[in-house]
């Protein structure tokens, strides 16, 4: 899951990019409203944690011209603004959540999964497809026989995004956007090694290889 | 089975006092009572001044003056009327007299030279007396039996008065002294004047009521002229009534030039005053971000690393700096900023739960019943209602309802089915709330903000069980500001 984190404060910004990487989120950082403005527009996130007292663009702004972009990711806003007014304005603008800090990591995690499972479209909690199940938490998959398995955090990143979006072709390079963060070569073919990996742990039917197009979830 | 605390200053009951002008003096029943300090019936609580009308006063002043000249021209007028009148009486009478002396008959009682008949009818209104030396009195005829008392003046000597006479006439009398041949005698001559001091009174009469009719007229007069200056007054009254009700952000400026200064300095304290609002809100706006970043960060260390003091106290400072921040950006009465919009801000604040409900099914019923505008500051009323319904919204198992009403009071209700309060709960949540012992987290300080603000207003904060849904119900009472009343 490829995340867009846009924070102007360095310290705040490190610790949560630590502990966002910490769960499995691929994260870009922006520290000001037009570098913000310019990573949402041209980069495919699946996230954006988004500071509304920024520098060079108020967030509110650039929240508003990412939506009349078409931009469409979960954006979760995440300030020390705790007014109703500020929260309204933020949801109109095209927020999907709103936390005020200061605040627990623990609940800013488990937001960014709600917010994931919403924009898949899925209701229950839990992120399940074609009989496994993941378990976020322990960064565990559970396969329909019921048994547990262990996966690394790159497997877990990987299984996710696949399970995000069942049945849909998904091509080598937008696995690995949405897998790494954007200072990763993107020529390396160290997908194709995870996939293997997974491929291993789940069975061999549980991806396909789609020639010309990518990989496909099957379970 | 509900307990309340009513947060309204003593002094300010609505129906303290009759309802006078919109304007009147609002003695001191300002807040000041942030930390609930209700006092009994403070000093403010004195008469009203007595209303000083600039028309009355105009009018008693103006109307008593311009009475006043009037009366003594009529005065001056007559007095000088009754002077011409008797000089001219007088000379003529003086005329009459010389002819009388010429024909004093050196004895017998005839006078020798004849007079004008006038002298010889009874009770005519002519008479004459001459009183000579050797004691004779020579009386003219028409005073027939009437007494008439002759004053003795020394020759040369001569006097003019009035004086009643015979039937009640009014008799100008003219007398004086002479002397012939070394004895000396008094001759008076009499005119009566009745009828003509009868046509001054009637001038005078006639005068004292057109004085009065005019100073009427003019009172008139004057009244209209201040009304249709008044006019202009009332729209700028009516303008500033608005301008309360939130429907106008200044006051119109095309007055009568006397009260374009008014306008114009009342129009840029209002623009001052609002000016300064935004700027406290966003310096602590700001001075929340620069205080929340750190403390963020505080609390981003995970619980393992950081002793359990330092997280509880992190946890504590940030309770702390939430509370005060939302109180000191608090507007409280007055002419608010933005004004609230019951209908709109409730479909926002349902909108905006929703989403941060998103992961919960349930119903909102929203029952309003409210004027599109009401003069409360819109951040105050999202704050209030934000607050309660992100409460009810926390707790409920499926349904929420919001009430709101615009009657003799603003009266919200914010009801759920969750598992609600006991009474004493209440109580307890309320004291609780007010000293910021969170223990239950989301409830006790979202109530005390909306404490604080129905403190602020004035108003009354009711926690119940909900007769409908079983759950809490929050009633809040707000008194509406005096020009919706």
């Amino acid at each position: 899951m490829r995340l867009l984190l846009v924070e102007d404060d360095a310290a705040l910004a490190q610790r949560l990019r630590a502990a966002l990487g910490a769960a499995g989120y691929a994260v870009d950082l922006a520290d000001n409203g037009q570098d913000a403005l310019f990573l949402g527009r041209s980069q495919d996130y699946d996230l954006a944690v988004l500071d509304l007292g920024l520098p060079r663009l108020p967030g509110l702004a650039v929240l508003e011209r990412w939506r009349r972009d078409g931009r469409s990711m979960p954006v979760l806003i995440l300030t020390a603004r705790d007014g109703w007014r500020d929260k309204v304005e933020g949801l109109k603008a095209g927020a999907d959540d709103y936390l005020t800090k200061p605040f627990h990591p623990e609940e800013l995690l488990a937001r960014l999964q709600a917010l994931l499972r919403r924009a898949h479209g899925r209701a229950s909690p839990a992120i399940a497809a074609l009989g496994f199940r993941l378990d976020e938490e322990r960064q565990r998959v559970v396969r329909p026989d019921g048994c547990d398995i262990e996966l690394t955090g790159t497997e877990f990143r990987l299984l996710r995004y696949f399970m995000l979006n069942p049945g849909k072709p998904l091509s080598k390079t937008r696995l690995t956007e949405h897998v790494y963060d954007q200072d990763f070569d993107l020529d390396s073919n160290v997908i194709e090694v995870y996939v293997r990996r997974l491929r291993e742990k789940l069975g061999k039917d549980a991806i396909e290889t789609r020639r010309g197009q990518g990989y496909v979830f099957r379970g | 089975m509900s307990s309340a605390v009513d947060h309204r200053a003593p002094q300010s009951s609505p129906d303290g006092q009759p309802d006078g002008s919109a304007g009147a003096a609002r003695t001191g029943s300002e807040e000041g009572s942030q930390e609930g300090s209700e006092k009994g019936p403070g000093p403010g609580l004195s008469h009203r001044p007595r209303e000083s009308s600039l028309e009355r006063s105009l009018q008693w002043t103006l109307g008593g003056l311009v009475l006043g000249v009037l009366l003594s021209l009529t005065a001056a007028g007559t007095w000088i009327l009754l002077q011409g009148l008797e000089q001219f009486a007088a000379s003529r009478l003086a005329h009459d007299a010389e002819a009388l002396i010429a024909g004093i008959p050196a004895q017998g009682l005839e006078i020798e030279r004849p007079l004008p008949p006038v002298y010889s009818q009874p009770f005519s209104g002519h008479y004459y007396v001459v009183q000579l030396a050797d004691g004779r009195t020579i009386r003219s005829r028409s005073l027939w039996d009437h007494p008439f008392e002759v004053a003795s003046l020394a020759p040369g000597e001569s006097r003019l008065e009035l004086r009643r006479g015979p039937r009640n006439q009014w008799l100008l009398l003219w007398q004086a002294g002479f002397e012939r041949a070394g004895s000396p005698f008094a001759v008076a001559v009499a005119e009566d004047l009745s009828a003509l001091l009868g046509v001054l009174a009637q001038i005078l009469y006639v005068g004292i009521g057109l004085s009065l009719s005019g100073a009427l007229l003019l009172l008139a007069v004057q009244h209209w002229v201040l009304r249709r200056a008044f006019r202009q007054v009332d729209a700028v009254r009516a303008d500033l009534r608005r301008l309360t009700a939130g429907e106008i952000t200044a006051l119109r400026e095309d007055v009568p030039a006397e009260m374009r200064p008014l306008v114009g300095e009342m129009n840029l304290l209002i623009a001052a005053w609002r000016a300064h609002l935004e700027r406290s809100r966003a310096a602590l706006g700001n001075l929340a971000h620069a205080l929340k970043s750190p403390l963020a960060l505080l609390l981003q260390i995970p619980e393992s690393a950081a002793a359990p003091a330092v997280r509880e106290q992190a946890e504590r400072m940030r309770a702390l700096v939430d509370r005060e921040l939302k109180r000191a950006r608090l507007a409280g009465g007055g002419a608010p900023a933005r004004h609230f919009r019951p209908r709109q801000d409730a479909d926002d604040l349902i909108a905006t739960l929703r989403v941060l409900y998103a992961d919960k099914a349930f119903a909102f019923g929203a029952d309003i019943d409210a004027p599109d505008a009401l003069p409360f500051d819109q951040e105050d009323m999202l704050e209030l209602l934000g607050n309660l319904l992100d409460n009810a919204a926390k707790w409920t198992r499926g349904r929420v309802r919001l009430g709101l009403r615009v009657a003799k009071t603003l009266r919200i209700e914010v009801e759920d089915d969750g598992p609600g309060v006991e009474p004493a709960e209440a109580q307890a949540l309320l004291s609780r709330g007010a000293r910021l012992d969170e223990s239950t987290p989301g409830h006790g300080l979202g109530l005390a903000i909306v404490g604080d603000i129905v403190r602020l207003y004035h108003g009354r904060l009711e926690l119940s069980r909900s007769p409908s849904l079983g759950g809490m119900r929050v009633r809040v009472e707000l008194p509406l500001p005096e020009s919706l009343r």
